[in-house]
């Protein structure tokens, strides 16, 4: 922050306490999961035939285009069909039923794999066959990032988890301390960098002392930011970290970060042989009778989850099921999508009217934009379609935080006019 | 179980704009709460009731208008409506920057008029270009300058006020005439407890510094705007005063006397004829601090800080238009050219500061020349 700068970033009610010290409901074991046949855009293909016998821990499917991403069955039991309907991202993707004969028996995925002994080459190959992906909500394969790890000073895990109502990877950190430290030495090999480090939220005063145990005699520091809304967001994460901005990927400022999350489920990976077949989800918010973790299936379906914690409160008939968090997550206008790996909220909000009135041009919007935009000049030029000015504005590095539709006085939906804008840009087939 | 389709985020900041206006509206009455009792005690009861009723009548005005405006609007429901357009702090705004003098009548006209050509016809709150209460207040000085009622000038604003006395020395004050000035007034300690007739809100500058710092902390007002608006006029009469040999206490006065405080806190704080980028905000405040000294000192008005912010609303879309980019990518460029800007308006201010003259002074020494050349001539 300087003279000519606002703060770009804001502190929130976090709402955490709902679920923080709750214990994780671990018994939800559905009759059916339908696994998403889908990874960011692109379509995975299923290797198994409907009427097939799967394991926990059989590969059921993958993505093979540019990326390469094996998915897994995370229960045991027959694949029954293949149905097309809406998925937390909202879109309409193949999902594959598979029907859950309770009896969960496994089969080790991978062979023994030691880390340390193992080279480079090796790892990589580890961690791409293990099916690993960014699980703090972009779900991006985790190999892609470690490819060409050159001039790498800091390598980061983020437990951050800044989003509001969402305890999901700090319960999960609770739980698989062990599991968190094989993923991070592993990742932090795989990353060459000089120096590694686990960012957490400065109040989790508790965790930086598990932390700091787990962690004592290896290389892996445990580093402290403050408790500001959108601190796990990369950039905003790396400028804190190394004081540097980068174009477009962090690797330009020296560093590789990956979630928690996904840091754990390579450690169960490379110490119980599993993939990704269950996940730490949290299920919170104002209309929920009693907000909770869980540890589901994945593929398990939104409406079982909450009927499973308790349901709804009384009276309470008109809500927001958002997958994720208020901030990002997106409203899915109905309770029958499923849970994809990167998935790790469930957050229900009593649908409350708001009470919008002009535009004050306070400029609040522009302070606390962590891309440094001005999203009120954005929605007056996409008002009136003006393509240059938008594109002088940077419209395109807008990630859709939030920040400035919450901090708004006036109650405007500031980052949708934002993003209609950035819709405009891209029909005209603007510059990014 | 409905559920609605929203798009993100669905998490909202409990500060919304009418409590902002709640807050601000507050802090004004604390102001007109203590002209009341000053001119209440100071003078006579009258007087004190007479602040009140100038209060009631801009706000009754303003309200009035925006609800007859409303109705014809078609609105369904009006009181929604007046209550979402914050009227009432502009009436409010345009009694405390008035002077004690001036009409009801004037008052009246001059709210209905500012509310109606210097909002409303821009498509109301939030799409106004000038600040609605500068835009009154010019009004009233402008066009019922004789309707003032003679029986309180004469009472209330019979001496010289501050901004007189140093304006007839052409403000180029050396020590002893700032000196005296203030002294006349009671010493910078009754300028600070504002116990001198000025403007109605504008004497008490504790008060004022008091409420300045309440509004920023309650995030109602942008400090950016109001302390830059400070320190430049602090620096730029500190440095001129320097050359004149007064220093600190030009400076001060600068800052005390007239609308500066009051303006600063109140007026130039208006988010919507104000930039919305905090360089945009930070060259406004800059210019119009040094807008507000041009006029005190070359024009023929004897304050500047109403009008230097009027002048500077009509340049906020070109500056919002100058700050427009990236704060990120485009920084290094935006300061630049905000830091080119600003100078060339600091040096011109300094120029003309350095070269005020006393016109008194000047005549005399013009006198003193005369006599010299006459006492040669006779020596030959």
């Amino acid at each position: 922050m300087s003279l000519f700068t606002g703060p770009m970033h804001y502190h929130l009610n976090g709402h955490k306490d709902l679920t923080m010290d709750k214990e994780v409901l671990k018994s939800i074991d559905p009759d059916y999961v339908y696994i998403p046949l889908v990874n960011g855009n692109a379509p995975c293909t299923p290797c198994v035939q409907v009427g097939d016998e799967v394991k926990v821990g059989t590969k059921i499917a993958e993505r093979n285009d540019r990326f390469f991403l094996p998915i897994f069955s995370p229960v045991s039991g027959t694949v029954t069909a293949v149905e097309k309907f809406m998925t937390s991202s909202m879109t309409q993707a193949d999902h594959l039923k598979i029907q859950n004969d309770h009896k969960h028996t496994a089969v080790r995925a991978f062979a023994a794999f030691d880390y340390e002994k193992a080279t480079w080459e090796e790892l990589l190959e580890f961690v791409k066959n293990a099916g690993m992906l960014g699980l703090g909500g972009a779900g991006f394969p985790t190999y892609v990032k470690y490819l060409k790890p050159e001039n790498v000073d800091l390598f980061a895990v983020n437990a951050v988890e800044c989003e509001p109502y969402l305890t999901a990877d700090y319960k999960n950190i609770e739980e698989n301390l062990s599991l968190l430290k094989t993923g991070t030495l592993a990742l932090f090999k795989l990353s060459k960098a000089k120096k590694g480090c686990i960012v957490i939220k400065e109040d989790k005063k508790k965790q930086i002392e598990d932390l700091k145990k787990t962690f004592e005699g290896t290389p892996i520091e445990i580093r402290t930011v403050p408790n500001i809304y959108p601190m796990g967001w990369e950039r905003t994460l790396v400028y804190e970290l190394t004081g540097k901005r980068y174009n477009m990927l962090p690797i330009e400022a020296g560093m590789i970060l990956n979630n928690a999350s996904t840091a754990i489920a390579l450690g169960n990976a490379i110490d119980n042989g599993m993939p990704i077949t269950h996940k730490y989800v949290t299920v919170s918010g104002d209309a929920l009778k009693d907000p909770k973790n869980v540890y589901v299936p994945v593929g398990t379906k939104a409406h079982e989850i909450i009927e499973a914690v308790g349901g709804y409160k009384e009276g309470v008939d008109n809500v927001l099921l958002i997958a994720g968090g208020p901030m990002m997550g997106r409203t899915i206008p109905n309770d029958a999508f499923v849970i994809a790996p990167q998935n790790n909220g469930l957050t229900v909000l009593i649908n409350k009217e708001e009470d919008e009135v002009a535009c004050l041009r306070c400029g609040r919007c522009t302070t606390t934009c962590p891309s440094g935009l001005q999203p009120v000049r954005i929605a007056a030029a996409g008002k009136s379609k003006d393509e240059a000015t938008l594109n002088k504005l940077h419209v395109m590095d807008c990630i859709e935080c939030g920040l400035c539709t919450y901090i708004c006085p006036s109650k405007i939906a500031v980052t949708e006019n934002v993003r209609r804008a950035k819709n405009f840009i891209r029909l005209q087939g603007g510059k990014k | 179980m409905k559920f609605t389709f929203k798009p993100s985020p669905n998490y909202r900041n409990e500060q919304s704009t009418t409590h902002i206006m709640h807050v601000l509206t507050i802090a004004l009455l604390c102001v007109f709460v203590f002209s009341a009792a000053w001119y209440g005690m100071r003078f006579s009861f009258a007087y004190g009731l007479r602040v009140i009723l100038m209060g009631v009548c801009a706000v009754v005005a303003a309200v009035l208008t925006e609800a007859i405006y409303f109705k014809i609007m078609g609105s369904k429901n009006i009181m929604k409506d007046v209550s979402r357009s914050y009227g009432w702090v502009t009436g409010m705004i345009i009694v405390l920057i008035t002077k004690i003098d001036v009409s009801y009548y004037a008052i009246f006209v001059s709210t209905v008029i500012a509310i109606v050509f210097g909002k409303l016809v821009f498509g109301g709150f939030g799409q106004n270009i000038f600040n609605p209460a500068a835009f009154g207040e010019a009004l009233i000085m402008n066009s019922f300058g004789a309707s003032a009622d003679a029986k309180v000038t004469s009472e209330v604003l019979s001496g010289a006020t501050p901004l007189t006395s140093m304006s007839a020395q052409g403000w180029a004050s050396n020590q002893t005439v700032v000196s005296g000035v203030v002294s006349d007034l009671g010493g910078f300690g009754s300028m600070i407890l504002g116990n001198y007739a000025t403007v109605i809100g504008g004497s008490c500058a504790l008060l004022l510094i008091i409420l300045c710092a309440w509004l920023i902390y309650m995030k109602v007002i942008d400090p950016r705007l109001s302390v830059t608006y400070f320190v430049t006029v602090f620096v730029v009469s500190l440095i001129t005063g320097l050359i004149h040999g007064a220093g600190v206490e030009f400076a001060i006065f600068n800052l005390l006397v007239g609308g500066v405080l009051f303006c600063g806190v109140f007026m130039i704080t208006d988010p919507v004829t104000t930039p919305v980028s905090i360089p945009g905000k930070i060259l406004f405040a800059i210019c119009a601090a040094c807008l507000t000294l041009l006029i005190r000192w070359k024009a023929s008005l004897p304050d500047g800080a109403l009008f230097s912010i009027l002048l500077m609303n009509m340049l906020t879309p070109a500056i919002d238009k100058l700050c427009d980019g990236s704060q990120i990518k485009d920084a290094k460029t935006i300061q630049r050219k905000v830091c080119i800007v600003s100078a060339v308006v600091l040096v011109i201010t300094l120029l003309v500061g350095g070269f005020l003259k006393n016109p008194e002074a000047e005549s005399a020494s013009v006198a003193n020349q005369e006599t010299a050349v006459v006492e040669t001539v006779n020596v030959e």
